[in-house]
C-alpha cells in the first residue's frame, strides 16, 4: 500500500510542524513587558517607560518573600514611536521584547491632550497589541508614576493592573477602559471614549478634610487629591474624558460612579449622606442599580430631550443619629434624600460633559435605531448637538434592606 | 485513480458545500461586506445564500433530465463549444480559488501565528498538504469535512458567544446600513464568494439522486448562511460597522477579544487551529474539482499526473502580487466575477432547458 509511508511522513511532519519548534520561544528568551507608560518629550518624541517582568526573581520564593519591585523592572527611554522604542529596548535588554503580555498603556495628561492617534494606530494595527489592553492617563509624570507606583499586596505588576480594574465596581470612582473600548467610540458614530484617570498622591493629607457641606457628604476628588498620608502614592481616582482623541477634561470621582450608574455598570457603592433630618450628621447607605437605567433620546425637535429614569437599591449600613429610618415614614424621608443626592450628581456630571462636548455616557447610542440609514445618522451630527440637550431626569430609590438590623433602639441617656 | 468517483450521499455533499463556503469567513470578506453594507451585512448571507440554493436547484433539476456531469449536460444544451467556455469559466473558477487560498492562507497565517517562518515555505506547506489530500479524493475530502464539522462548528460558536459581556445591540442600527439599494446590489455581487458550492453540481452524477444534492444544498448552504449572519451580527454589535470595515481578519479579531476572566482568555489558538485545517481543505478541494474539470475538458481518464505540475504552478502563481493589499483587491474583484458562474450560468441552463424543452413538444406536435 502505497498509502501508508505517505501517511506515515506526514504524521512524522506534523509532530515537528505542530509542536510549534518553529517560531516558538522559550520563556528564558523572552523579556514580557507588563505595561507602557508614555510621556512627552521634546522635539515631538515620547519618553518611553517599560516594565518589564523579571519571572525568575518569583522563582521558588514563598509568595510572602516576593515584592513587586523584584518582579519587574523599568527601563525609561527617548524614541520618535512605539515601534522604534521597542528597537532601543532591544539594545538595552538580552531578551526579545514581546508586548503580548501588556496589561496597560499608561499616557501623560500632555500627551491625550495633543491627541493618541499617533499611538492608536499601532494599538490596533499590531498583533501583539490587544483590544483588552487597559488605556489610563497619568496627571503628571508617567515615568514618576511607574518608579513610585507600589502595591504592598499584590507581587506582579502583570495581578496588580488586572485586578484593580476588574474590581472598579466595588466603588466605581474609577472606570476601567480598554483599546477596544476607546478605538469603538473614536470611529462609531456615537459616544465619546474615556479611560481611567491615575495619579500620584503627595501624602500630605494629615490636615485636609474629606467632607464637604453638601447631602453626599464625601469630597469631589480626582487622582492625587485624596487626603491621605500613607499607602501607594499611586492611586486611580475619576475619569479623563475625551473628545475625539484628544483630552479635553477630567470627572471627579463622584461624577464618574453617575456616569457608571447611566452606563448601567454600577455594581454597588457606599454613600455618606447628609441626615435629612439632622443635616450635622450622616448616614451610610450601600446602593445599587435596580435595573438598568431607562434612557430615551427624542431627537423629534431641533433640541434633543433624552429622558432618564434610575431605579436604584439600597441597604442601610449606619445610622449614626439613631432615627428609627427603617420605619417607612422615616425611610421615605431617607430614600427620598438619597435620589436627590444621586440626581445632583447626575446632573453635575451631564453638565460637566455637555460644556467639554464629549458624549461619554454614549446616549448617541439610544438614537441609532431611529434613523433607517448610515447616511442619516452620520449627517445629523450628534456631537455637535449634544451640548445643547435637555434632560429630564428622574431617580428612585428603594431602601430594601436595614442590614442585620431591623430598627434601630435610642442609646441610653443617664 | 479515476476521476469518476463511487457514489456520494449527502453527508459528502454537505462536507463539501460546508469547505467550499466556509473559508471566506476566515479571511477579509466580512470586511469588505461590512464596509459596503454597514450595519445590514448580516443580511447579506441570507439573500446571496438564498440565490445559491434557488441556483443548485435549478442545475439539479436538470440532472432529473439529462445524465452526465456539468461538462455534458452544457454540452447537450448549449453545443460542444459553448459547454467546453462554461466548463472552462468554472475551471478558472476552482484553480484561482485554490491559488487564493493558497496565498491568502499563507500570508495570513505569517501574520497571526507564525511571523518568523518563510513566506515561500508557507506556500508549499499548505500547497503541497492540500496536493496529499487531492490523492486521496474528493469522496474522501467530503467525508473528512462532515467528520471534521461539529469541531469547525463548536469552535466557531463559541467565538460567537464568548464575547457577550462586550455586545451592544444597538450597533446593528440603522437597520438599512447604507441602504436597501446598496444591499441588493451586493447581495447579488457577493454570491460570487459562494461560487464554490457549483461543485455539487461538478460532482452531481457522483452523487445517488438529485434529492442527495438538492438536500446537501439546503443544509449547508443554508447553515453556512445562517453561521455567516450570525458572524456579521456579533462582530457589528462588538465592533460596529465602521471599525470591522478596517479589519483584516475579522473572526480573528473576536477571538483576540475574548476575555471572560484571567483563566478564559487568549483563546485565538482555537482560531487559527480551525483555520489552517479549512485552509488546507479548502484549497484541496478547490483544486480536485479544478483538476477533475481540466481532466474531463481534455479527456484524461485520470487526474493523477496532473496534481503535482498544477500544485507547483499553484505556488508559482500565489507570487504573483507583491503584496497582501493588491492581492486582497485583485481576488475580491475575481470573486465578484464569479457571480457568473454562481447565478448567470444556471438560470441559463435552465432557460435553454425550458426552449429545448418547448422545441421537442412541438416537433412531437407537428408529427
Amino acid at each position: 500500500m502505497q498509502w501508508r509511508p505517505i501517511t506515515l511522513l506526514l504524521l512524522i511532519t506534523s509532530i515537528f510542524l505542530t509542536a510549534g519548534c518553529n517560531g516558538a520561544f522559550e520563556t528564558d528568551d523572552v523579556a514580557y513587558i507588563l505595561s507602557v507608560g508614555i510621556d512627552a518629550a521634546p522635539n515631538n518624541q515620547f519618553t518611553i517607560t517599560y516594565r518589564l517582568a523579571v519571572p525568575v526573581s518569583l522563582a521558588g520564593l514563598d509568595p510572602s518573600q516576593s515584592q513587586a519591585k523584584k518582579s519587574s523592572t523599568l527601563v525609561t527611554l527617548t524614541a520618535p514611536s512605539l515601534s522604534e522604542g521597542r528597537n532601543l529596548l532591544k539594545s538595552i535588554i538580552s531578551r526579545e521584547p514581546k508586548i503580548s503580555q501588556t496589561k496597560i498603556i499608561v499616557v501623560s495628561e500632555d500627551i491625550a491632550r495633543n491627541g493618541l492617534d499617533a499611538l492608536l494606530g499601532s494599538l490596533t494595527r499590531y498583533r501583539e497589541y490587544r483590544g483588552t489592553i487597559f488605556l489610563a492617563v497619568v496627571r503628571g509624570s508617567v515615568r514618576e508614576v511607574f518608579e513610585k507606583n507600589a502595591p504592598d499586596i499584590d507581587s506582579l505588576t502583570s495581578r496588580w493592573v488586572e485586578t484593580i480594574f476588574q474590581s472598579s465596581n466595588e466603588s466605581s470612582y474609577y472606570l476601567p477602559a480598554d483599546v477596544h473600548q476607546f478605538y469603538k467610540r473614536l470611529k462609531n458614530e456615537s459616544g465619546a471614549p474615556y479611560t481611567a484617570l491615575m495619579g500620584l498622591n503627595p501624602l500630605v493629607g494629615e490636615n485636609l478634610t474629606n467632607s464637604e457641606p453638601d447631602k453626599d457628604k464625601g469630597k469631589e476628588l480626582l487622582a492625587t487629591q485624596m487626603p491621605r498620608q500613607s499607602g501607594n502614592r499611586l492611586e486611580i481616582l475619576g475619569t479623563a474624558v475625551f473628545k475625539g482623541d484628544k483630552l479635553v477634561g477630567f470627572l471627579t470621582n463622584k461624577e464618574t460612579r453617575a456616569m457608571s450608574i447611566l452606563l448601567g455598570n454600577f455594581n454597588r457603592g457606599f454613600m455618606t449622606i447628609e441626615d435629612p433630618l439632622e443635616p450635622t450628621k450622616a448616614v451610610n447607605i450601600n446602593i445599587h442599580l435596580d435595573t438598568k437605567p431607562k434612557i430615551n433620546v427624542d431627537i423629534s425637535r431641533d433640541i434633543p430631550i433624552i429622558t432618564i429614569s434610575i431605579s436604584l437599591d439600597g441597604e442601610l449600613i449606619g445610622i449614626p443619629t439613631g432615627i428609627n429610618y427603617e420605619a417607612p415614614a422615616f425611610k421615605t424621608v431617607l430614600e427620598n434624600q438619597v435620589s436627590n443626592t444621586i440626581a445632583e450628581q447626575i446632573t453635575s456630571m451631564l453638565s460637566s460633559t455637555q460644556q467639554l462636548g464629549t458624549d461619554v455616557v454614549n446616549f448617541g447610542y439610544y438614537i441609532r435605531p431611529q434613523f433607517t440609514t448610515l447616511q442619516e445618522l452620520e449627517n445629523y451630527h450628534w456631537d455637535s448637538k449634544y451640548p445643547q440637550t435637555i434632560f429630564k431626569l428622574e431617580v428612585h430609590t428603594k431602601l430594601r434592606q436595614s442590614g442585620l438590623m431591623r430598627k434601630t433602639m435610642p442609646i441610653r441617656k443617664d | 485513480m479515476k476521476y469518476q468517483v463511487g457514489k456520494m450521499g449527502a453527508s459528502e455533499g454537505i462536507g463539501l458545500t460546508v469547505i467550499m463556503s466556509i473559508a471566506t469567513i476566515f479571511l477579509s470578506s466580512p470586511a469588505f461586506i461590512a464596509e459596503r453594507v454597514g450595519t445590514l451585512a448580516w443580511v447579506v448571507p441570507l439573500v446571496s445564500g438564498t440565490m445559491s440554493i434557488i441556483a443548485i436547484f435549478l442545475l439539479s433539476h436538470l440532472f432529473k433530465r439529462f445524465s452526465g456531469d456539468l461538462l455534458t449536460i452544457t454540452e447537450q444544451l448549449l453545443g460542444n463549444t459553448v459547454g467546453k467556455i462554461i466548463s472552462i469559466y468554472y475551471m478558472f473558477i476552482f484553480l484561482s480559488s485554490a491559488f487564493f487560498s493558497v496565498r491568502e492562507f499563507s500570508e495570513n497565517t505569517l501574520l497571526i501565528a507564525l511571523p518568523d517562518l518563510s513566506l515561500n515555505v508557507a506556500f508549499i506547506c499548505y500547497a503541497l498538504s492540500a496536493a496529499a489530500i487531492v490523492y486521496a479524493g474528493i469522496e474522501t475530502i467530503g467525508r473528512v469535512v462532515y467528520l471534521y464539522l461539529p469541531f469547525i462548528m463548536g469552535s466557531i460558536l463559541i467565538l460567537l458567544l464568548a464575547p457577550y459581556p462586550f455586545l451592544e445591540f444597538n450597533y446593528l442600527f440603522p437597520w438599512q446600513g447604507y441602504g436597501l439599494n446598496t444591499l441588493a446590489e451586493n447581495s447579488i455581487g457577493l454570491a460570487g464568494t459562494q461560487a464554490g458550492v457549483i461543485i455539487l453540481m461538478v460532482f452531481a452524477q457522483s452523487f445517488q439522486t438529485a434529492q442527495t444534492i438538492r438536500t446537501a444544498a439546503i443544509f449547508a448552504i443554508g447553515g453556512m448562511s445562517i453561521l455567516h449572519s450570525l458572524i456579521f451580527v456579533v462582530i457589528v454589535m462588538l465592533f460596529g460597522s465602521k471599525v470591522v470595515a478596517e479589519m483584516s481578519l475579522p473572526l480573528l479579531e473576536i477571538a483576540r477579544m475574548i476575555h471572560l476572566s484571567r483563566f478564559f482568555q487568549r483563546v485565538e489558538a482555537i482560531y487559527i487551529m480551525v483555520w489552517v485545517s479549512v485552509g488546507i481543505l479548502n484549497t484541496a478541494a478547490n483544486l480536485f474539482t479544478g483538476l477533475f474539470l481540466l481532466s474531463r475538458l481534455a479527456g484524461l481518464p485520470t487526474i493523477r499526473p496532473l496534481i503535482p505540475a498544477i500544485t507547483f504552478i499553484m505556488i508559482e502563481l500565489s507570487f504573483l502580487t507583491p503584496d497582501i493589499t493588491a492581492f486582497v483587491a485583485v481576488i475580491s474583484k475575481i470573486y465578484l466575477s464569479n457571480f457568473f458562474g454562481m447565478l448567470i450560468f444556471p438560470i441559463i441552463l435552465f432557460i435553454a432547458e425550458i426552449i429545448k424543452d418547448r422545441r421537442k413538444k412541438s416537433c412531437n406536435g407537428v408529427q
